[in-house]
């Protein structure tokens, strides 16, 4: 599932000094805390529930480790403790006050890696479903103390990069790169000192390669400069991979840059109004490096229009780009636009006379239809609790790029109409926290089923659209039973439920973590036949003693396990699923 | 009759199509940027953006030479912010002068190395605490002054410990810092210390906190502390009031948040956002200590619509405070225009020398309000910025706190001055505007008219720390009329330049620069103070340097006499 990351300016906060790089990176938390603050608790009240288990750090106990429960739903970046407790001298916790509900149980223990983080799957926790009253034992976590890398970034003539952004790849199993996962309370360390000294910690054992600077476009400024791999080459092909072992630091793994800028040219676009031909004033406009005819990304900078409709980027290397605005989240009142990708390119000079022709953005209308209920009341009940819950969410078409989900408001008679959508393919999400027990089971447009995604085109008004939802109550519990083996430490193991009569292959069912003891809970489920697909997704990253020239394994598949049920209108269904673990060293096995 | 409407229409279609069609002026702003110490600048990012944009625009990046050289091309006429940021450094000093970079201006914009505090964090049993940020708040400047305004969103620069406990907080600016654990309550991901009671060098509570010292480029070190890690009180409540946006969707974060300082100060101990899902602005602060705080709301906008709450006073004493009820009401307002008298009677001499001037626009003027009096905190640094007036002229300071206020204006070109400022009758005061709270005031009018004359000089003294040129109406019917006074900084040879300034009989003296105050870019004008202003008309009579300023009047080689 892709979780849609946007990033919001800060508001016009007062005089926030642009040197506090570190109060920037904060900025970038605080705005995804803000975004995650809309989504509400569901285990705020108290409860008797318990949860315990035992800390151990390299098999012994470990004392005054942080052990805590965060809401399975919450948004990232929200995630304050429901409950929390720090270790005793034997290494036990015991988290008490609980309330039935999904939660995510971790150790907070900075420097230290914790066994269910070995899956690597970027975000790591456990999943453990509380019932009402219940008392869960041996909810155990293993440590080891994370590995260390630290070293100098500096120019070619020795002096030190200050406030250099160090990005860590993975050398994943196939040996290629991979981003490694950065939990936002340790993303301060992945910056340079005055010194010019980086110390990465808490590392997982594994190989890695680092770097800093981006190959952004705009790289010829600030302190950035073209991405430069340890010990100092441009190459992802001469990086040098750097072994981290549990405990042990990896000393003087420093990064020589060079610096040099190399002849740049400018770019200049105007932004009229597709229409009138009229100037457009603070549309935003970004540019990338083109990709292939039609696609690029956006990594390069962005800028608004200004009162003549124009926008200039300074800087740009010799290549081909593409330049595209777009006004994203509008303020209320104030119109959206969006243009076409226009590309160009840089061979040795400026460019002018670029004109990006906007269209206000698209807008999406139609009503909401609730499958199988007819009593009136009952609708405009239900269509009040989906107004709110809804949203609308996308990848433009031309940049690949998502864009920040928009409310879908809901009128009583079931009406709704979104404006200022970008060119791109729809996303319909409703917030299980908001309104529970919705699914949206077909979308229908120009009178028929759709298939796949909806597509909007900016300046193009699609109206009629009809949105079916299930609505139900039914709650399945299942529990995973596994034949043949146990799952790697840290496998991420969910569940999704689709009912076997969707046929649009965009529209996703109902997702579940399945959690520390094999449980599962999917909730808010319609009557119907419901299709179950397990899958669970082990390690996938080399270990740091794996010789260098040795071919790499191919990374494991998921192990999945299918299984039909029929849910009741209400109530509860139990189900056991069968996941056969040989699969994973038995690929022809597999289905 | 048909015919000559569509005829009318046509035309007026044409004229607004000849007006859009006006060229307008473009041109370049060059500068250079500037380490005290030498260091290479060439990784310095260069910001240049036009004063008073509504939708903040992302800064231009702006390439630099190896000497730190650069240029900027292609811009409309306007006002322009300049500013560079080099990490590690600090922007130089505090400058009384107004730094409005306008086409052709060139720039330089001075760094200096800031400082460091570094130290080692443990725990009760001597083992480093990891990853817990560190923050150092300026509570003093370099010269022992009070801090009273919030510089930053943060209220402070940031480290977080390494495995080893060590933080290095660097770039900072010379002055005296309090050093803390932050209080992390908006930092909630997965940290352990999230919602802890923050713990202050040396190992205390706030009211045991030492400050510590940091010189121009010096490292503090050794400022360990042992965190005592306790979890204290909660603080909670809700926000409510004049929430912008709270009658919309609830489903766009709408950045209310709620801060927690140390009374009389803005020096922030903890901080959250408030949540804006069903949960109503329901707000909650963990990790407070037993004392006594102060709790305010604040909602910024990016449109400038902002809205604070009254200060509350709340004491925490061995348990959690709730219900408290913050009510945002939004700020006050100043709206008016700007209008150009064109000379009338001027003779031929005087018109051919008014038109050599350099071309102006009414929205290359640049203009804030300032309080007439010192204000002892801001309870937020909105309201303080500069803005920039439409094409039209017409303009709006956004988020002011009531208060009595005047406008600062820094005009373009060197052809206008300020006529007269006309508020609306009530609130007439000598061109002073008074505030009450979230007062939308409009219909100012500020006229100016063409024939500024200008004077430069040389003060013949000897210039001893920072002083400044007062331009002073002799014309005893002006002498109330602060509209009247000039002032500008002499430089380091006693240089100085008095523009925009209306034709009259005037008197020169020279003072010692009155303080810039903490949180105030801009020299408060000795004028606006009436007896400063009587003491000052007084000085300059007696000072006996008069000089008569007719329409467009250039005086370039003055040379203005040390008084005894």
């Amino acid at each position: 599932m892709n979780e849609l990351v946007y990033q919001t300016l800060p508001p016009s906060w007062p005089l926030l000094p642009l040197r506090q790089c570190w109060a920037a990176v904060l900025w970038m938390l605080v705005c995804a805390a803000m975004v995650g603050a809309q989504a509400s608790s569901t285990a705020d009240q108290a409860g008797t529930a318990a949860v315990s288990g035992r800390v151990t750090l390299g098999g012994k106990p470990a004392a005054d480790v942080i052990v805590a429960l965060t809401p399975a739903d919450a948004g990232e970046g929200n995630r304050l403790p429901v409950a929390r407790a720090a270790t005793d001298e034997e290494g036990r916790y015991r988290l008490t006050g609980v309330a039935a509900g999904r939660y995510r149980a971790q150790t907070m223990a900075p420097g230290y890696v914790s066994d269910e983080q070995k899956s690597d799957w970027y975000i790591s926790w456990r999943t453990i479903n509380v019932g009402a009253g219940e008392q869960i034992e041996n909810l155990d976590f293993k440590l080891t103390p994370g590995g260390v890398m630290a070293g100098k970034v500096t120019d070619m003539s020795g002096r030190s990069l200050v406030a250099a952004r160090l990005q860590l790849f993975r050398r994943s199993a196939n040996g290629r790169m991979d981003t490694a996962p950065m939990t936002p309370n340790e993303s301060l360390m992945y910056e340079t000192n005055d010194r010019g000294e980086y110390r990465l910690f808490g590392l997982m054992e594994g190989q890695y390669f680092v770097a800093v600077g981006t190959n952004s476009p705009a790289f010829s400024f600030g302190n950035n400069f073209p991405q430069t791999y340890h010990p100092g080459t441009r190459s992802d092909k001469e990086a040098k991979p750097i072994a981290v072992t549990p405990g042990n630091e990896s000393k003087d793994i420093d990064i020589r840059v060079n610096t040099e800028r190399p002849k740049t040219y400018a770019v200049t676009a105007r932004v009229v109004d597709a229409q009138t031909n009229q100037p457009l004033t603070g549309v935003e406009v970004s540019y990338g490096a083109a990709r292939e005819a039609g696609r690029y990304t956006v990594a390069g900078p962005s800028a608004n229009s200004d009162t003549r409709g124009l926008v200039r980027f300074e800087g740009l290397l010799p290549g081909r780009y593409g330049v595209v605005a777009s006004v994203r989240s509008p303020a209320a009142g104030t119109p959206a636009y969006f243009s076409e990708y226009v590309p160009f390119e840089v061979t040795d000079g400026a460019v002018e006379g670029l004109e990006l022709r906007a269209s206000p953005g698209a807008t999406l209308s139609g009503i909401i239809v609730i499958e199988g209920v007819t009593d009136a009341a009952m609708t405009t009940s239900l269509f009040a609790q989906l107004n709110g819950g809804l949203t609308v969410s996308g990848f433009s078409d031309v940049t690949s790029i998502g864009y920040a989900p928009m409310p879908v408001p809901i009128n009583r008679d079931g009406s709704f109409r979104v404006n200022g959508l970008p060119s791109s393919t729809v996303n319909f999400r409703v917030e299980a926290q908001r309104a529970p027990g919705f699914l949206l089971v077909r979308i229908e447009a120009d009178g028929q089923a759709m298939t796949e995604g909806l597509k909007v085109t900016a300046g193009q008004p699609r109206q009629g659209v009809k949105l079916v939802f299930a609505y139900g109550t039914a709650v399945v519990r299942g529990q995973m039973q596994l034949v043949n083996g146990v799952l790697p430490a840290g496998a991420r193991t969910s569940v999704n439920a689709r009912r076997t009569d969707v046929t649009n292959r965009s529209l996703s069912g109902r997702f579940a973590d399945v959690d520390a003891r094999g449980n599962f809970v999917l909730e808010g489920l319609a009557a119907g036949e419901y299709e179950l697909t397990l899958s669970s997704y082990g390690p996938r990253f080399a270990t740091p003693n794996a010789p260098p020239g040795a071919p790499p394994p191919q990374p494991a598949p998921p192990l999945t396990a299918k299984q039909k049920i029929t849910v009741p209108a209400a109530g509860e269904v139990s189900v056991t699923m069968t996941l056969d673990v040989t699969a994973q060293t038995n690929p022809a096995g597999r289905q | 009759m048909k015919k000559t409407l569509l005829i009318i229409c046509c035309m007026s279609l044409f004229l607004t199509a000849l007006a859009q069609q006006a060229p307008r002026r473009t041109g370049s702003i060059n500068g250079r940027v500037v380490a005290e110490d030498g260091a290479l600048v060439s990784g310095a990012r260069v910001f240049v953006s036009a004063i008073g944009d509504r939708t903040p625009s992302p800064s231009r990046n702006i390439p630099l030479d190896d000497d730190g050289n650069f240029t900027v091309n292609n811009l409309e006429a306007r006002g322009y912010r300049v500013s560079a940021s080099l990490p590690g450094y600090v922007t130089a000093g505090e400058d009384d002068s107004w730094r409005v970079a306008r086409l052709g201006d060139t720039v330089t914009v001075m760094l200096t190395k800031g400082g460091v505090i570094t130290g080692r964090v443990t725990n009760q049993s001597g083992e480093p605490v990891i990853g817990v940020m560190m923050q150092a708040t300026r509570v003093k400047d370099a010269a022992g002054k009070p801090i009273t305004v919030m510089l930053n969103a943060m209220g402070g620069s940031l480290s977080a410990t390494d495995d080893r406990g060590i933080y290095r907080i660097y770039g900072l600016s010379a002055g005296s810092y309090v050093v803390a654990t932050q209080n992390a309550n908006m930092i909630v991901n997965g940290s352990p210390y999230a919602g802890l009671v923050s713990t202050f060098y040396p190992s205390n509570t706030r009211e045991g906190a030492t400050e510590v010292q940091v010189t121009p480029g010096g490292e503090t070190s050794g400022i360990d502390l042992r965190f005592r890690g306790e979890t204290g009180h909660s603080i909670s409540g809700k926000v409510s009031g004049a929430v912008p946006g709270a009658a919309e969707s609830s489903m766009v974060a709408r950045g209310v948040s709620v801060r927690l300082t140390v009374p009389g100060t803005q020096q922030t101990l903890a901080q959250s956002f408030v949540q804006t899902g069903r949960e109503q602005f329901g707000f909650e602060l963990k990790g407070i200590a037993n004392g006594e705080y102060e709790i305010s709301a604040a909602n910024f906008q990016p449109d400038g619509t902002n809205a604070t709450s009254p200060t509350r006073r709340i004491t925490v004493r061995n348990a959690d405070v709730s219900g408290v009820e913050l009510v945002l009401a939004s700020l006050a307002s100043i709206a008016g225009k700007f209008v150009v008298e064109p000379a009338a009677g001027l003779k031929p001499d005087e018109q051919a020398l008014c038109v050599k001037g350099r071309p102006a626009a009414l929205n290359e003027i640049v203009l804030n309000a300032q309080t007439v009096a010192p204000r002892k905190t801001f309870q937020t640094t909105m309201g303080i910025g500069d803005t920039a007036p439409a094409e039209d002229g017409a303009f709006t300071l956004p988020s002011l706190e009531a208060g009595q206020y005047r406008l600062q204006l820094n005009l373009p070109g060197d052809g206008w001055y300020v006529k007269s400022l006309a508020p609306p009758a009530s609130k007439t005061a000598n061109a002073a505007l008074t505030l009450s709270a979230g007062e939308k005031l409009s219909g100012v009018v500020v006229t100016l008219a063409e024939g500024a004359a200008q004077i430069r000089g040389k003060w013949q003294g000897k210039v001893t720390g920072k002083m400044r040129v007062h331009l002073v109406p002799a014309d005893v019917a002006a002498a109330n009329d602060v509209l009247r006074y000039y002032e500008a900084p002499l430089s380091s040879d006693g240089a100085f330049t008095l523009t925009h300034l209306a034709p009259g009989k005037y008197w020169l003296v020279v003072k010692a620069a009155q303080a810039l105050v903490e949180g105030e870019r801009l020299v408060r004008p000795l004028a606006w103070d009436a007896t400063a202003r009587a003491a000052l008309r007084k000085e300059a009579e007696a000072a006996q340097q008069a000089v008569e300023l007719s329409a467009c009047m250039r005086i370039s080689e003055y040379k203005l006499a040390a008084s005894k």
